[in-house]
């Protein structure tokens, strides 16, 4: 029982997504927003279709 | 614990590592923006700083600084480190250290490395990729319809498979 209690908090836990400030889409903190290119309130990178 | 490992090694002998270190700052001062490994961008970023300092002194030694800095090897070093001198130092000459910033970019699709852009703070990136979307909301609009349809589409299909539906 205490084992497993211990070992519980080990277990794999999903990456916290925050809001792009700009489209709304969720995206992992601190990176460029893959969806529409934001960061930090001015557009870093064109999206392309690929 | 990382005490003391101020060399960032990136899995290569130290000849390997100088060459492509030289070889990502003259891309870097070329172009303005690389994109790379979020690792390499940090590696780049010291000496990519040490370079614009050089510059910024700009007299002859540190010219050849500059150029030993850079491996000079070809006359792609001779023109790269003219622009360092000509353009990049005197553009940050009021900035005291800072020159490069990195952004993070998420992992890749290949091998999930996690890539970054380093680009040059006082410069801005001379791309009309990237210059159509800044300029306001119109053209950012038409540069995203023209960039993003086949993610939209990808994002329509389970709307269109779930309007069939609901007609059957």
């Amino acid at each position: 029982m205490r084992l497993r209690t211990r070992k519980a908090a080990n277990r794999w836990h999903a990456p916290k997504l925050a809001k792009c400030s700009q489209c709304g889409a969720s995206v992992l903190g601190h990176i460029a927003c893959p969806a529409c290119g934001y960061y930090k309130g001015r557009q870093v990178l064109t999206v392309d279709a690929g | 614990m990382r005490h003391r490992n101020k060399t960032v090694k990136l899995g290569r002998t130290a000849e390997h590592r100088n060459a492509l270190l030289a070889n990502q700052a003259s891309s870097l001062i070329e172009h303005g923006r690389i994109k790379t490994t979020l690792a390499k961008a940090k590696a780049v970023r010291p000496i990519a700083e040490k370079l614009v300092t050089l510059a910024k002194r700009g007299d002859i030694h540190a010219r050849r600084t500059a150029l030993a800095l850079l491996h000079n090897n070809s006359t792609r070093t001779a023109t790269v480190v003219g622009k360092l001198f000509s353009e990049i130092g005197p553009r940050s000459a009021t900035r005291n250290g800072g020159y490069t910033r990195i952004i993070k970019l998420g992992p890749r699709a290949s091998d999930s490395a996690p890539m970054a852009y380093i680009e040059w703070v006082d410069i801005a990136v001379v791309d009309e990729t990237i210059v159509a979307p800044e300029t306001k909301k119109p053209p950012a609009k038409a540069a995203k319809v023209k960039e993003v349809p086949a993610a939209e589409a990808a994002g329509e299909k389970p709307k269109r498979a779930a309007k069939a539906k609901k007609e059957e």
